[in-house]
This record gives C-alpha cells, sequence and structure tokens, in this order.
C-alpha cells in the first residue's frame, strides 16, 4: 500500500505498559490445559482494568467493553510450558499413567497441569474512547486513577504474573500517537545501526486508523484495514459460573519503527521513557515529533 | 493525614548453589527465557507451597487439602471416639456424602468394576482448617443414634441422612492459612476466599546453564572383592546454580477484609507470611544438595498505591564481577533500578522502605538498613499497620 496517509480524529485515551518475565492470556483454558494467546486479549485487559476498579465479578463491565484495545509488540516473547502438579488422592483413572505404562494407587496418583505462558515479552497498549466529551474525560481519569492506585493487585492474566516497574505510563488526548512513538523495550538490532525496524501493531478494529507518517509505511505490509482473524475474547460477564464472551475481529498492521526508538531493557528502557514522558507526554497536546 | 498502607511488597536476592529445586516432567530443572536469555526458575506455585509450610509452623494452624475428608472422618471416630469400624466408616462416607460437593465412590483394588461401599471421595478437594475434622466427628457423634440405623453409602445416588448446611458450614470454615492464602471451592456457596498475597515466578538474575551430573554407584561387594569392573548402577541428573530475583506482595485490605475485625491476627499473619517468604525454600532434592541459603538480600517497601515488581532490573542479564559471583552486581543493579522507577511514579506513596542483608553499603535507594530480618519485618509493620488503621477510620 502507498496510498498517503490520511490524519483521523485524534483519540484520547490510556497508555498501558505490560511488561514481565511472564504473562499468560487466556483464550480456550479448560481444566488443566491453560493456554495464552501471543498478546493481550481484550477480556485480559478489560479484566484488569474491573480489578484496578475493584469491581467484583459479576459486576457490569459495560462501561470497560467500550474502550478500544490497541496493542504494540514490542518483544513478541516465546512459549513456556510448564508443567503444575496438583493434589493427590484422585482415583486411579484420572490420574497420569506412570512410565510403565500403570496407574499409582489412589492415595499417591497426581493429577498434572499444563499452563503456558508467554516469557519475555514486552507489549505497550493504548485504550482508548473514540467520542470525546465531559463524560468520555471523567470515565478515563477514573481508570487513570484505578491504575495508579488498584483496588487489588494487578497481573499479566494469571495472578503469579505480577507487572514489573511503571503499568500506566500516562493518559493523552492522543493516545494512538503516542503508542506509536514510545520507547520500545526492545534492544536495538545489532549491526544494523540506523535501520527502521517492522513492529506489529494489533487491534480490535481497523488500524486505518492509527496516525502514522509516510516513512513507517512498509510496501510489503498490509494497512490493517481487513480483519486477519477471529477472537472470543469480548468479555460480556466474569461472573464466576457463568463467565461469556463474544467473538470479534482482530486487526494487525505492521509499521516500521526508526532504530532510535528500541531503548533496550529494564534500566534503559525506564530511563529512556522518563525521558519521553516529561517531554513529549507531559506537555502540552500538538507537541508532535 | 496517612495515606492508607494498602500493600508490602518484598523482594529478595538469593543465591542457591547446585540444586534442582523445581523439576519438571522430565526431572529437567524449569528454566525462563528473559532479556534473551535463559535463566533458571521455580515456579510461585512450589515456593508458595515451601512458605506455606513455614507460615502454617509460624501460627500453628494447619489447613488440610484434601479429596479424602471422610476417610479422614473415619479414622478419627475410630481412633479418637472409639467407634467401632464399620459404624465409623458409615458416618465418614455420610460426612462427605453430604456436602454440597459431588462424590465417587472408591473402586475395589481387585476389581475395577465394583465399588468400595462408604469409602467416598469429594469430587472436588476441600480445603479447611484442620479443626474441621474434629467438629465433622463432633457432628457425626451428635448423630450417632440416627447413623447407627442409616444405610451404608454405596453408590453417588445415595442420600446422606446427615444435615447439607451443616456440613458445608464446617467446609466454609476458615483459619489463618486460608485468609492469607485464598481457597477456590467453587461447589460450597461462599466458600471462595480469594487469597491476599501474590508470589511471583522466581527466576535467577543472569544467564544460567543446566548441568548434567553423570553419576555411578559403587556394588560395594564387587569393590571390596575387586573380581570384577564397572559399576552397580548409572545414570544422570540435572542441577542449575545461580542468584534467584524473588517478588510477593501482601493486599493489606483483602487479608484485613478475610480476617474480619482483628488487628492482632492481621499483624500475626503478616509477620508469618513475610517471615516465611523470607526463610523459606522449596525441598526439592535437598537431600542430594543441601541448598539451605537465606537471602544475601531483603528489601521491603509498604505502598499507598501499588504493588511493585522489580523484575525488570535484571532483564538485562547480569554479569559476574571481575572477581566472580553474581550476588553483589545483582543487588547494585535492583538498587538502580529502584531508583529509576521511583523516579517515574514518585516516592510520596512509599510509606516505609528498608532493607536487610549481607551489603553494609550503598543500598541508599532501598531505604533504611536492618540489621536483622525481624527488625526489617517489624518496621514495615510499624508502619503498615499503625497506617492501615489509620485509613480504615478515615
Amino acid at each position: 500500500m502507498t496510498t498517503r496517509t490520511n490524519a483521523p480524529a485524534p483519540e484520547a485515551g490510556l497508555l498501558l505498559r505490560l511488561t514481565g518475565p511472564l504473562q499468560s492470556w487466556g483464550l480456550h483454558s479448560h481444566f488443566n490445559e491453560r493456554d495464552t494467546a501471543a498478546f493481550p486479549t481484550r477480556s485480559g485487559i478489560i479484566g484488569l482494568l474491573a480489578s484496578a476498579l475493584g469491581r467484583r465479578r459479576g459486576q457490569p463491565i459495560d462501561d470497560l467493553t467500550r474502550l478500544h484495545l490497541t496493542v504494540r509488540t514490542d518483544r513478541p516473547g516465546i512459549m513456556l510450558r510448564d508443567l503444575h502438579t496438583v493434589g493427590g488422592g484422585l482415583p486411579a483413572k484420572a490420574t497420569v499413567t506412570t512410565a510403565e505404562g500403570k496407574k499409582r494407587p489412589g492415595d499417591t496418583g497426581t493429577l498434572l497441569t499444563h499452563r503456558y505462558y508467554l516469557a519475555d515479552a514486552a507489549f505497550t497498549a493504548a485504550l482508548t474512547l473514540p467520542q470525546h466529551n465531559a463524560e468520555s474525560a471523567a470515565f478515563l481519569d477514573l481508570c487513570a486513577g484505578a491504575l495508579r492506585a488498584p483496588r487489588w493487585p494487578l497481573h499479566l492474566g494469571r495472578r503469579s504474573c505480577p507487572p514489573e516497574g511503571p503499568l500506566l505510563l500516562g493518559q493523552s488526548n492522543d493516545a494512538l500517537h503516542h503508542l506509536i512513538h514510545l520507547p520500545l523495550a526492545a534492544l536495538p538490532a545489532r549491526g544494523q545501526a540506523g535501520e527502521d525496524r517492522p513492529v506489529e501493531f494489533l487491534a480490535d478494529r481497523p488500524l486505518t486508523n492509527l496516525p502514522v507518517q509516510d516513512r513507517m509505511i512498509s510496501t510489503i505490509s498490509e494497512d490493517g484495514s481487513h480483519p486477519s482473524s477471529e477472537l472470543n475474547d469480548q468479555p460480556l460477564t466474569y461472573h464466576p459460573t457463568g463467565r461469556a464472551y463474544r467473538a470479534r475481529p482482530l486487526y494487525r498492521r505492521s509499521l516500521l519503527l526508526p532504530h532510535s526508538q528500541f531503548a533496550g531493557h529494564g534500566t534503559d528502557q525506564l530511563t529512556a521513557l522518563s525521558d519521553y514522558l516529561t517531554h513529549q507526554l507531559n506537555t502540552p497536546e500538538g507537541n508532535r515529533r | 493525614m496517612a495515606k492508607p498502607a494498602r500493600f508490602i511488597d518484598i523482594h529478595i536476592i538469593q543465591s542457591i548453589p547446585f540444586a534442582n529445586l523445581n523439576r519438571d516432567d522430565t526431572n529437567s530443572v524449569k528454566t525462563v527465557q528473559y532479556g534473551n536469555v535463559m535463566r533458571t526458575r521455580v515456579s510461585s506455585q512450589s515456593w508458595k507451597r515451601a512458605v506455606r509450610a513455614v507460615f502454617e509452623d509460624r501460627i500453628g494452624q494447619a489447613a488440610l487439602r484434601t479429596r479424602r475428608i471422610g476417610e479422614r472422618v473415619t479414622r478419627f471416630l475410630a481412633e479418637e471416639h472409639g467407634w467401632p469400624q464399620n459404624l465409623a466408616e458409615r458416618a465418614g462416607a455420610h460426612i462427605a456424602a453430604a456436602s454440597s460437593i459431588k462424590f465417587e465412590l472408591a473402586k475395589d483394588p481387585k476389581d475395577a468394576k465394583q465399588s468400595v461401599p462408604n469409602k467416598v471421595f469429594t469430587n472436588a478437594m476441600v480445603y479447611v482448617p484442620e479443626s474441621a475434622v474434629t467438629e465433622l466427628a463432633a457432628l457425626a457423634e451428635e448423630h450417632r443414634t440416627v447413623l447407627e440405623g442409616a444405610k451404608d453409602i454405596k453408590k453417588p445416588a445415595d442420600k446422606s441422612i446427615l444435615p447439607a448446611d451443616r456440613v458445608d458450614a464446617v467446609l466454609r470454615s476458615r483459619n489463618g492459612v486460608i485468609n492469607l492464602f485464598g481457597r477456590m471451592l467453587a461447589e460450597v456457596d461462599n466458600a471462595g476466599v480469594d487469597g491476599a498475597v501474590q508470589v511471583a515466578h522466581a527466576l535467577t538474575t543472569h544467564e544460567t546453564d543446566v548441568e548434567l551430573d553423570y553419576f555411578s554407584a559403587v556394588d560395594d561387594i564387587t569393590a571390596h572383592w575387586g573380581d570384577q569392573s564397572g559399576s552397580g548402577h548409572m545414570g544422570h541428573a540435572e542441577f542449575s546454580a545461580g542468584t534467584f530475583y524473588r517478588y510477593a506482595t501482601i493486599d493489606l485490605r483483602d487479608l484485613a477484609a478475610n480476617i474480619g475485625d482483628n488487628p492482632d491476627e492481621l499483624r500475626e499473619l503478616t509477620a508469618a507470611f513475610l517471615s516465611a517468604f523470607v526463610l523459606s525454600l522449596p525441598q526439592a532434592k535437598k537431600n542430594s544438595t543441601a541448598p539451605h541459603t537465606i537471602p544475601d538480600l531483603a528489601h521491603i517497601s509498604v505502598r499507598a498505591d501499588r504493588p511493585l515488581s522489580y523484575a525488570a532490573a535484571f532483564e538485562r542479564p547480569v554479569l559476574a564481577a571481575g572477581h566472580g559471583g553474581f550476588s553483589d552486581p545483582s543487588r547494585t543493579v535492583l538498587a538502580q533500578y529502584a531508583e529509576t522507577a521511583n523516579g517515574l511514579l514518585g516516592t510520596d506513596a512509599i510509606l516505609q522502605s528498608g532493607w536487610a542483608g549481607v551489603d553494609v553499603k550503598g543500598l541508599d535507594a532501598l531505604g533504611t538498613r536492618h540489621t536483622g530480618f525481624d527488625s526489617l519485618i517489624n518496621a514495615a509493620l510499624d508502619t503498615a499497620l499503625a497506617v492501615q488503621s489509620a485509613g480504615d477510620a478515615a
């Protein structure tokens, strides 16, 4: 695609940093097989927000599901399978088969569960509202406050996966612009100084509304106007005995981001973020690089 | 007005020698890729279980997690109440069958098609204070006459003659262990308890290799007679050594809500958890490697805003110091990261911060230095609980 970029209307929203050694965003988890998607899901992020706000399972989340989620993949990470044993005391037929092909007696049999994690992944995300009014501004303030001082400890999809460092990067009237420009939690490529690198964006609606600059558009990548697949992760209710989800489209788009934006790991990225937040995000709007 | 204390974060740097604290289904050391290199990992579940054992010991309470609660009550009735064995078995079965949890019967080991009467497993594991056994036995004692005239439980459709609400009430009961670690029991209404602690997977601050230890076992008679060569047995096992970063957080409001109005218990449970987290170690293969170390550094902060993990301090893997060793540079890197993160988030919400460890200086970003772990924990509790109750009153 080589069409000229149009300038979509800026959207107000929150910017989140989703990193930690492990994350796990279940999609089809069932009993002893706990999977993860390769990126944060809508149900996971809206659940995180609900938890920050102190909503109990089963309380309404309609206001939260209005938010649009756009995720930038700083580092995709790798899949990790973790074996976890549970209990003992199960009847023989429900236990694992031993190396000899036999079953252990009831009181020593152990149940194995497999939990999948995304290791070494880092994402930056924007939660935005297309409409601009006093009500939406107040709502975003409320969510930002909750993420700064959450009611419950937050986690990246599973309780054993706490986020590290700052989770809420800030609030902006042009969140998607900053989603593109914030320093990445990734190392610059070795030996290719100066070269732009493709970074993937994922969203629940067409990615043609990203305020991109022409130089970011790669000729080999799609423009994100058509869904690439469908995910069953639009939460309707987190009721403990009746969780329900609906399908939604998944859009993908890859943009070329400059070498200088890859800020590295740990303290290096935090320092770069701190710099960016001070000079770009927290200055009057319209300050676009 | 002081801000309410909401979370206590605990960060630990701990070196563990050649060991395999937590292994997977192939006996391999658990690992995780982080910052593009492999690290040794101990899962949160594994370390939490080790913490729970020390914690139960500290507070003098235990909890049972079992599907065999009926059998446990049977044994108690037979041994402590002097009930005849067959009546005790029937009582245990009626207890387990009375709860809201569905059940099944044990199969005869000689003929898997036959069930064993009165040997009942609940389909879900119950998680109860150990005192539940005596309470359920007392309930059986109260209904002894009815039980004497009752039928045995022979199939999952059989009905218990005991009151379901009273058994469920016991299964709903809690103690300190459950108030802190939580309980998941969907089958009994209102029995679920949201845990008040969050524990992260522990991982090394640096790249590690898994080492393959080849071993052979000497046959003493062969060795004595010297008439053959070779060993009696050989095999291999996996181990790894490293300096770990461990992190956990306590949600003070949730813990206070789980306990009810009891400041003394709040303090006791929080102190016991922190001290158990500092000093516990998973016990896997302990006799092969004796990896009984203590933390090189423990850092605790009391926060009014949110929990904050410092795992990313080690996203860029720590390199060994010039003279070798990962512990010293890991502590320095942790302090540097804490300083950067505090710069970004501000320090207003940090109500108290301190550390204790093998260093004597240079970790100013981690707060006040304490000479011992107990003093570190007590200082955190003094602040957290004073400000917690001030927050409650506000």
